[in-house]
């Protein structure tokens, strides 16, 4: 199985090239943290930085396991037919999933020594600017110790393995003839446990945000962000149905606009696409919700916390840092959120050539395809950035009611703008390129291959 | 030609005649340069229904995806009609393809995301024409999948999907029919069906058909067989029996 991993890898580079981007972030996102810690540590125990390092690191953490889960369930989808194939061989359920896992392990330890580097030169660089404005003291050094990175590489294969159990779970399910179809079958509805799990995050999510009113600013400022990751695992797990729905209703304006505009189907290629693939829409839907979900609650949390400060007594360099750590931690959740982005479009883009290519040899001109490939980026980006203000505002709320006195969070619109603007830019973008991409190869090798 | 959409009435011969000089296609340069089609001369009379065999690698696909305008030839001449399509750029070839051409392939023949119906309707909402469902529903019913119409391809089987093809290429009522190995997936029984409908277009329609196959059942349905072999064409065959195919074949597969 180990071989077949390895196979799988080098025919397959381009499609595990996002998961191998994924795996390094978080080994290097972890690496950083844990080397923040063992400095605190080297300090004499800084409270203060080993917070720092603690509430960073548990935000990481998180983020590195839903974007990883999320990234690993991807690419096994993309191994659907391959893994059928392997099925219909003989091979049995515990091989394929130990084929998955064998994957995971093996890409996590290809992209350990890179990730290694890069978070402890991000450690550095990190202290050596918190030693500057004046959080940590001077004093502070990380020192070498190799438990950082060890921690880094073995927490992320844990999470690694877990979600490719959840992963290989679907595809050994049912029977493997099914699945080397020519046309793959959408996959019917969500599956209880899928569904379950949830509803379940929903009403935990539902929970911290009652909870969150009740916290100080600091606590609540923490349990926001849990609360708006919460919110995304349960948009990760309710994905097909929300995505449909948030298409639905955003591609009502383009089968008008289609009906009106006879002869430039684009719109109703797009609507029609999106619309028949909810499983596809949403594995493009939820990244860029992610992006922007937690990137605007942040804004919201920075956002509120200075006002609510400038109201009060002007507090000085102390907030002046908060803010400064708010906007570092923004940046690390947004880049996260970006790669998870584009890994997911491109290559869910790039898949989809065989569809393009038939489309051409019906008819299609290179104008109706790329009036649909627009259409569909700009409603895709459109509805995950729907979904991810749904999943900012109760948590942005909840966060305003525990620090001021209403319900409505501190949004300064030159920050979640650009932010906002910017994500969905990213996203149709990679949708449009890499489209345009797969749509421009010889249409006839695309159909014809088997 | 007539865009009416009415139902399917027997019309004069509307097929379009193929004629190709001199066709030649070579894949990769260098050393490595494959030559799939060494000068190719044959003739598609309109409102025929031909048959390409060859053993693999013969250039058989080659020869019709060059045909169709699918694929471009690295020298020599394609007329549809009166048209030269190889001399026509990208985007005129795209219109024409749809205008006069249908097409059935072996595999990936739908769009998964559409449901039966609008995969059937989407050669008339390409080219903006109204979609007219009452016809789409009787092409459908023509293939025997009338009842399926709201159903997404996933659900059909290898044989269905391949009919809603069929049906797709009815429905757009072309001039002429290019299918690569349309039956190649297919049991028998459901491989008759799909090449009955090929055989009343030619019928009825009056449409020019051309068809590469590897199973002399199949072309035991066409009007001609013509034999591929090393990128020429080695034999051209007037309405042959299965068994002089199954020869000819199996001597050119030593």
């Amino acid at each position: 199985m180990l071989r077949l991993a390895l196979g799988a890898l080098r025919t397959r580079t381009a499609s595990f090239a996002g998961l191998a981007m994924t795996l390094l972030l978080a080994v290097a996102v972890i690496t950083l943290f844990g080397s923040l810690i063992a400095a605190a540590l080297g300090t004499g125990g800084d409270s203060r930085l080993a917070m720092i390092g603690g509430a960073f690191g548990e935000i990481a953490m998180l983020m590195a396991l839903f974007v990883v889960a999320n990234t690993l369930g991807f690419s096994v989808r993309q191994q659907y037919r391959d893994i059928a194939l392997l099925r219909t061989s003989g091979a049995t359920p515990v091989q394929i999933k130990r084929l998955v896992r064998g994957q995971v392990l093996l890409v996590t330890l290809l992209v350990s020594p890179a990730a290694w580097l890069l978070g402890a030169w991000g450690a550095r660089r990190f202290l050596a600017e918190l030693v500057t404005r004046g959080v940590a003291p001077a004093s502070a050094g990380v020192p070498w110790s190799p438990l950082p990175m060890l921690i880094g590489t073995v927490a992320t294969m844990l999470v690694g393995v877990g979600a490719a159990k959840a992963a290989a779970r679907r595809t050994v399910r049912g029977r493997p003839s099914a699945a080397v179809d020519q046309t793959a079958a959408e996959h019917g509805g969500l599956g209880w446990v899928r569904g379950i799990a949830g509803l379940l995050s929903l009403t935990g999510a539902g929970v911290l945000c009652g909870f969150i009113t009740r916290q100080p600013v600091d606590k609540a400022a923490q349990a926001a962000l849990l609360g708006a990751l919460l919110l995304m695992i349960a948009v990760g797990m309710l994905g097909p149905l929300l995505a449909r729905a948030a298409v639905g209703l955003l591609g009502v304006p383009l089968r008008l606009a289609s009906r009106r505009h006879r002869g430039e189907a684009g719109g109703w290629l797009a609507a029609t696409n999106l619309l028949g693939h909810a499983h596809r829409l949403a594995s493009a839907v939820v990244p860029i919700a992610l992006l922007v979900g937690l990137s605007m609650t942040f804004t919201a949390i920075t956002g509120t916390i200075q006002h609510a400060a400038a109201q009060a007594v002007p507090q000085g360099a102390q907030s002046a840092s908060d803010v400064w750590l708010r906007g570092v931690e923004l940046t690390m959740l947004a880049g996260f959120g970006a790669v998870a982005t584009v890994n997911t479009l491109v290559s869910l883009t790039a898949t989809r050539r065989r569809e393009y290519a038939l489309l051409t040899l019906i008819g299609a001109t290179r104008r109706q395809l790329f009036r649909m490939l627009g259409a569909e980026a700009v409603v895709t980006a459109m509805a995950g950035a729907l979904l991810g203000v749904l999943v900012a505002a109760p948590v942005s709320v909840a966060f305003a009611l525990a620090a001021t006195d209403g319900p409505w969070p501190w949004l300064p619109l030159q920050t979640y703008g650009p932010l906002v603007l910017g994500a969905m830019a990213l996203a149709a973008s990679s949708i449009l390129l890499s489209g345009w991409w797969a749509a421009t190869r010889p249409a006839l090798s695309a159909v014809a291959a088997p | 030609m007539s865009m009416s959409t009415g139902p399917v009435q027997p019309t004069e011969a509307t097929g379009l005649g193929i004629r190709v000089r001199n066709l030649q296609r070579t894949y990769g340069r260098g050393s490595g340069t494959v030559h799939a089609l060494r000068g190719v001369d044959v003739d598609f009379a309109p409102g025929t229904f031909t048959a390409v065999m060859g053993p693999s690698g013969s250039g058989k696909s080659t020869l019709l995806q060059c045909i169709a305008g699918i694929d471009r030839q690295t020298s020599g001449t394609v007329l549809w009609g009166p048209t030269d399509i190889s001399a026509l750029p990208e985007r005129r070839l795209a219109l024409l393809r749809r205008a006069q051409a249908g097409f059935v392939f072996q595999a990936y023949n739908l769009m998964p995301a559409m449901t039966v119906e609008q995969n059937v309707a989407l050669p008339a909402v390409l080219e903006g024409r109204r979609v007219d469902w009452t016809v789409v529903t009787a092409a459908l019913a023509q293939v025997g999948l009338a009842d399926r119409r709201k159903e997404r391809p996933g659900r059909l089987s290898g044989g269905q999907q391949q009919r809603v093809a069929v049906a797709r290429a009815l429905y757009g009522r072309p001039r002429i029919l290019f299918a690569d190995e349309p039956t190649g997936a297919l049991d028998r029984t459901t491989g008759r069906d799909v090449l009955c409908l090929l055989r009343e277009g030619v019928d009825i329609e009056g449409r020019t058909c051309v068809m590469v196959t590897h199973d002399p059942v199949a072309a035991g349905f066409a009007d001609r067989v013509i034999v591929i072999a090393d990128g020429v064409v080695v034999d051209d065959l007037e309405r042959p029996s299965a068994a002089l195919i199954a020869e000819k074949l199996s001597g050119l597969a030593c």
